[in-house]
C-alpha cells in the first residue's frame, strides 16, 4: 500500500502546483521520482518523457507512467487521477463563476482585453514548439506550408500529421 | 438591454455522448502540444459551440489555472453545458483512449524495453503541430487587423514571451490590466455614443 499512498501524495500536491501547464513542474517531478523515491532511472525518465509527449492526450500523462512502473495498471490509474483531480476540481469553480458572470461589464472587458494576449500567445507557442524540435530545412518549409494550408483550407490535419511523423521516422524530416 | 457580445448560444446544445466523442477526437490528434489550434477546429468552426472570442478566454483560463492545458479545456467545455455530469464526459472522452495507449507504450518500454524511434517521430510531428498552432494564431488574429491597439498587445505578449522568455503567469500579469482598462474605456465610450 504504502508506493500507492506516496503517489496518492505526491502528485496531487503536484497537481495544484501545475500553472501554465503540467509540463512546469517536471522538473519537480523528475527530482522526486528519480532522487527522492528512487522509483525510476534518470535515462528511464527521459525516455519516458519522450513517451509521453510523442503520444495522443493530454500532456500529463507521464504521470501514468511513472505510476505504472511504481504498481503496475492501478498504480498508472491512482496517480493519474491523483494529477487530475485537484487541478480539475479549481477548473470548474472558475469555469462555473466565469459563464455565471457572462455578460457583465467586466466580464466582456476582460474577454476583450485578453483575446489579443492570447493570440500573441498561440504564436508564440509555435514559435516554442518549432525552437525545441530542432527542425532541419525541410522541417521549417513543412511547418510554412501548414501554416498556410491549415489557414486558408479546412483540410483535416489529422492524415497529415500521420505522414510527417512517418517521414520523421525515416529521418527525413 | 443586452451588451452587444454576450456569450451567444449555439444552436444546438451537445448531448453527453457527443462531448464525450468530440473530446476523444480532440485528444487523439493532439500529439506534441498542437492542442489549441485543433480544438479551435473542431469546438469554434465544426460544432460551434464556442465563437472565438469566448474560446480565447476559456483557452487562457486553461493556461493560467493549475492542470494540463487540455484537460482545463475539456473541464470548461463540458461544464458550460451540462455542468458537474459534462465536465466528468469530456474529461472521460478525452482521457480514456489516451491512457489506455499510454498502458500499452508503458508495457512495452518497462517490460520488454522497446523504444521506438520516438524522437524522429516526434520531430516529424512537431513540423506540422508548428503550422496548426501559427495558422490558429492567423486565423483569430485577422479580426484584429484594423485594430491597432489590439496588435499591439498581440506583439508585445508574443515577444515578452519569445524574445525575453517571461513566463506564462507573468506576461498575463503585466499586460492584462491595461489591456482590461483599454476594453473597459472603449466600452464606456460605445455606451455614451448610443
Amino acid at each position: 500500500m504504502k508506493p500507492i499512498l506516496s503517489l496518492i501524495t505526491f502528485f496531487s500536491v503536484l497537481s495544484i502546483l501545475s500553472i501554465g501547464g503540467s509540463n512546469s513542474v517536471v522538473p519537480e517531478m523528475a527530482r522526486h521520482a528519480v532522487e527522492v523515491e528512487h522509483w525510476l532511472t534518470a535515462a528511464q525518465f527521459t525516455d519516458i518523457f519522450a513517451i509521453s509527449q510523442a503520444a495522443p492526450g493530454p500532456s500529463n500523462l507521464i504521470v501514468a507512467l511513472i505510476g505504472f512502473k511504481v504498481a503496475g495498471f492501478w498504480g498508472a490509474l491512482v496517480a493519474q487521477l491523483a494529477m487530475m483531480l485537484p487541478a480539475a476540481s479549481l477548473m470548474f469553480l472558475v469555469s462555473r463563476m466565469w459563464v455565471a458572470s457572462s455578460g457583465n461589464r467586466w466580464h466582456l472587458a476582460l474577454e476583450h482585453g485578453l483575446a489579443p494576449i492570447a493570440v500573441g500567445l498561440i504564436f508564440a507557442g509555435g514559435w516554442t514548439i518549432a525552437e525545441g524540435a530542432n527542425l532541419s530545412t525541410i522541417g521549417y518549409v513543412i511547418a510554412a506550408a501548414c501554416t498556410l494550408l491549415f489557414w486558408k483550407s479546412n483540410i483535416n490535419p489529422i492524415p497529415i500529421i500521420v505522414v510527417a511523423g512517418t517521414l520523421g521516422s525515416m529521418r527525413l524530416i | 438591454m443586452m451588451p452587444p457580445s454576450c456569450m451567444t448560444e449555439p444552436a444546438t446544445k451537445p448531448r453527453l455522448l457527443e462531448l464525450a466523442l468530440t473530446f476523444n477526437k480532440i485528444s487523439l490528434a493532439s500529439f506534441g502540444g498542437g492542442l489549441s489550434a485543433w480544438s479551435r477546429r473542431v469546438i469554434v468552426e465544426e460544432k460551434k459551440w464556442l465563437d472565438d472570442e469566448e474560446f480565447l478566454s476559456a483557452l487562457t483560463l486553461s493556461r493560467v489555472l493549475p492542470g494540463a492545458n487540455q484537460m482545463n479545456f475539456a473541464v470548461y467545455v463540458g461544464s458550460r453545458f451540462h455542468g458537474f455530469e459534462g465536465a466528468i464526459a469530456a474529461v472521460l472522452g478525452l482521457i480514456t483512449v489516451p491512457f489506455l495507449i499510454i498502458l500499452a507504450l508503458a508495457y512495452a518500454y518497462f517490460l520488454h524495453s522497446t523504444t521506438p524511434a520516438i524522437q524522429d517521430v516526434l520531430r516529424g510531428v512537431a513540423a506540422v503541430a508548428v503550422g496548426l498552432a501559427l495558422s490558429m494564431g492567423l486565423k483569430t488574429a485577422e479580426k484584429f487587423l484594423s485594430n491597432p491597439t489590439a496588435l499591439l498587445f498581440s506583439a508585445l505578449a508574443f515577444a515578452a514571451s519569445v524574445f525575453l522568455k517571461v513566463p506564462l503567469i507573468a506576461v498575463l500579469a503585466i499586460l492584462s490590466p491595461p489591456a482590461f482598462l483599454v476594453a473597459w474605456r472603449h466600452h464606456t465610450r460605445e455606451k455614451d455614443a448610443s
